[in-house]
């Protein structure tokens, strides 16, 4: 199984795939009708008319929500698992998951203390 | 394990002080918490923590190390308590506590005998220093620093996670002594060795070894110069300790592969270091390439291991550490009273603070390698492990000494030849007692140590 020969399917299937998309660009891009014209180069948005710059700075309290969403996302995420070997593990498990859960209660109060999830201020 | 509960514990309360109206507590509560943690390392018996799957392990080079990177924490956050007298930060415990989360990182790369920790203990040691690069919010620098520590520190861990990768796929195990045993035969496979290969790579940019040093001086220059502290020292000792047990492990073979490379880039880091360190204008510039410099000298230890070795190894970083630390809270000394980073800064200061400049003077004697100070004696044992055929490492190693001469003694010649008044250029102001304690502590320590070295070198037996 450790031959480089082993391999030798999913290098096809990379050539294949690879394939795939470049003939059907260079085709297309071959094969279609091209017109060009303002209007026909303008970004489509649904039909209404493009306003402004799609680079305006966002408000920090977005990524604030953001990356405290994914921490404690990820916190949840860790009780399935647990929750699956509830029993097999005894107190000892809950001892451990305890601490955990502790460690991310203990972020939680620092970051509302801090104002992180104070939006109007 | 209990040191890395106690600093853990030091670092969640420093954080919840500083929200909750103790300010002025937050830094000696972490300098306290570091003392007890540093107690409890020497009371602690050497002992296989057996309840974490006996993933790390103290030994007795493991807890010099950390004893040393905990001791230097201390001196940079005295350092630090100079800096609060003078201005109000809002942050300093966030930083405090950043500080300390890396540090458990240290200790958990001295430690390991898993490469999962080693991995996480990279992880740890980094992350939060991105962040503490990045601290002077406003200051275009301390950005750009930080941004570069990260993409290099990222891209470097994720070479070293490449090797590890190819080790487990090699020898089927992340357990360091079944590594080193599949290491020990005479022939490995092709998948091993480049897998030793990478993460020899990665601990190269960790070290800040030439061709992979170039985020060095930068990082150095832009970080605020009590943090820049904590990079060129403990985070030195932690990479190169990593470095060392996982060398000892993996390439304590001749037919090594990374042997050869090691010997090239000890040449590269030392010849170019030094010469670079020559045309430096600016003193945290200077001391970032004197850091590649050293990086090149705790190289050479790497040629040829052998347990007298570790000692010398430690002895020779615990020189370099201090020195620097020396030398730096006289930089943050100079930026407090408003002066520039070039050598220009240092002018008349041996005229306006005797006492500070003679520590700060002895450090660099230090750095030289001159005779009674634990620089001479690092670098005296370092010559001592080369052998006769390695003579061109010797002649190597005492050319780059004497070279170094030249660019310490730009700040000597700054600090007591120059010909402006002292009180022209160098505003008569008191050096805070933090300070002076520092510097204090680093100068006499390195020649306490330097006349008595044994002291030393024996708490490694």
């Amino acid at each position: 199984m450790n031959t480089p020969s082993s391999y030798l399917p999913i290098i096809i299937q990379l050539l294949v795939a690879l394939g795939f998309v470049i003939t059907t660009l260079v085709a297309s891009h071959l094969i279609g009708p091209k017109r060009k014209g303002n209007k026909k180069d303008e970004a489509f948005e649904c039909g209404i008319d493009g306003v402004g710059n799609a680079r305006v700075p966002f408000s920090i309290k977005y990524f604030m929500t953001a990356i405290l969403f994914v921490l404690f996302d990820v916190e949840v995420v860790f009780f399935y698992p647990y929750a699956v070997n509830f029993k097999e593990m005894g107190w000892h498990g809950f001892a451990a998951v305890s601490i955990f859960v502790g460690f991310f209660l203990i972020g939680f109060a620092y970051v509302y203390k801090r104002g992180a999830l104070e939006w109007d201020k | 394990m209990s040191v890395i509960i106690v600093i853990l514990l030091t670092a969640i309360l420093v954080l919840f002080l500083h929200i909750f109206e103790g300010r002025q507590w937050v830094n000696p509560l972490a300098i306290l918490g570091l003392s007890l943690s540093f107690i409890i390392l020497c009371l602690e018996n050497n002992s296989l923590w057996g309840d974490y799957s006996s993933m790390i392990y103290m030994t007795q080079f493991a807890k010099v190390f950390t004893g040393t990177a905990i001791i230097f924490t201390i001196l940079v956050f005295f350092i630090n308590q100079s800096r609060l007298k003078l201005e109000e930060d809002t942050n300093n415990g966030d930083k405090l506590g950043l500080v300390l989360f890396s540090l458990c990182g240290a200790i958990l790369l001295f430690t390991f005998t898993n490469i999962t920790m080693l991995f996480l203990g990279i992880e740890i040691l980094s992350i939060p220093l991105y962040v503490i690069a990045s601290s002077s919010k406003h200051d275009l620098h301390s950005n750009e620093a930080g941004l570069k520590y990260f993409l290099m520190g990222s891209f470097a861990t994720s070479i070293i996670l490449f090797g590890m990768a190819l080790i487990f796929g090699a020898t089927n195990s992340l357990d360091i002594m079944t590594i080193s045993e599949y290491f020990s035969q005479a022939e490995i496979s092709k998948m091993a060795a480049l897998g030793a290969f990478f993460v020899g790579i990665g601990f190269f940019f960790k070290v800040a070894a030439i061709p992979f040093h170039f985020w060095t001086p930068d990082v150095y220059e832009g970080t605020p110069s009590i943090w820049a502290t904590y990079f060129a020292t403990v985070v030195k000792i932690a990479s190169f300790g990593a470095f060392f047990r996982l060398y000892i492990l993996l390439g304590n073979v001749d037919n090594s592969p990374l042997y050869k490379v090691l010997v090239l880039i000890i040449i590269l880091t030392v010849v170019v270091g030094t010469l670079t360190a020559l045309v430096q204008e600016n003193a945290k510039r200077m001391i970032a390439y004197s850091s590649i410099v050293n990086s090149g000298f705790l190289l050479m230890f790497f040629l040829n291991p052998s347990s007298d070795i570790l000692s010398y190894f430690g002895l020779f970083i615990l020189g370099y550490g201090l020195a620097t630390i020396g030398i730096f809270s006289a930089i943050v000394y100079l930026e407090s009273i408003g002066n520039s980073n070039g050598f220009e800064g240092f002018d008349g200061l041996g005229r306006s603070q005797p006492l500070f400049s003679l520590g700060v003077a002895i450090c660099l004697l230090s750095l030289a390698g001159i005779p009674l100070t634990v620089g001479f004696l690092g670098k005296f044992y370092l010559l001592m492990s080369l052998s006769f055929d390695q003579w061109w490492m010797i002649l190597l190693v005492i050319a780059s000494s004497i070279i170094s001469i030249v660019y310490y003694f730009r700040i000597f010649n700054g600090m007591y030849f120059s010909n402006k008044k002292a009180s022209a250029i160098v505003a008569p102001e008191v050096v805070s007692p933090y300070l002076n304690f520092v510097v204090g502590f680093c100068a006499l320590s390195l020649i306490i140590i330097g006349l008595f070295p044994d002291f030393y070198l024996n708490i490694f037996q």
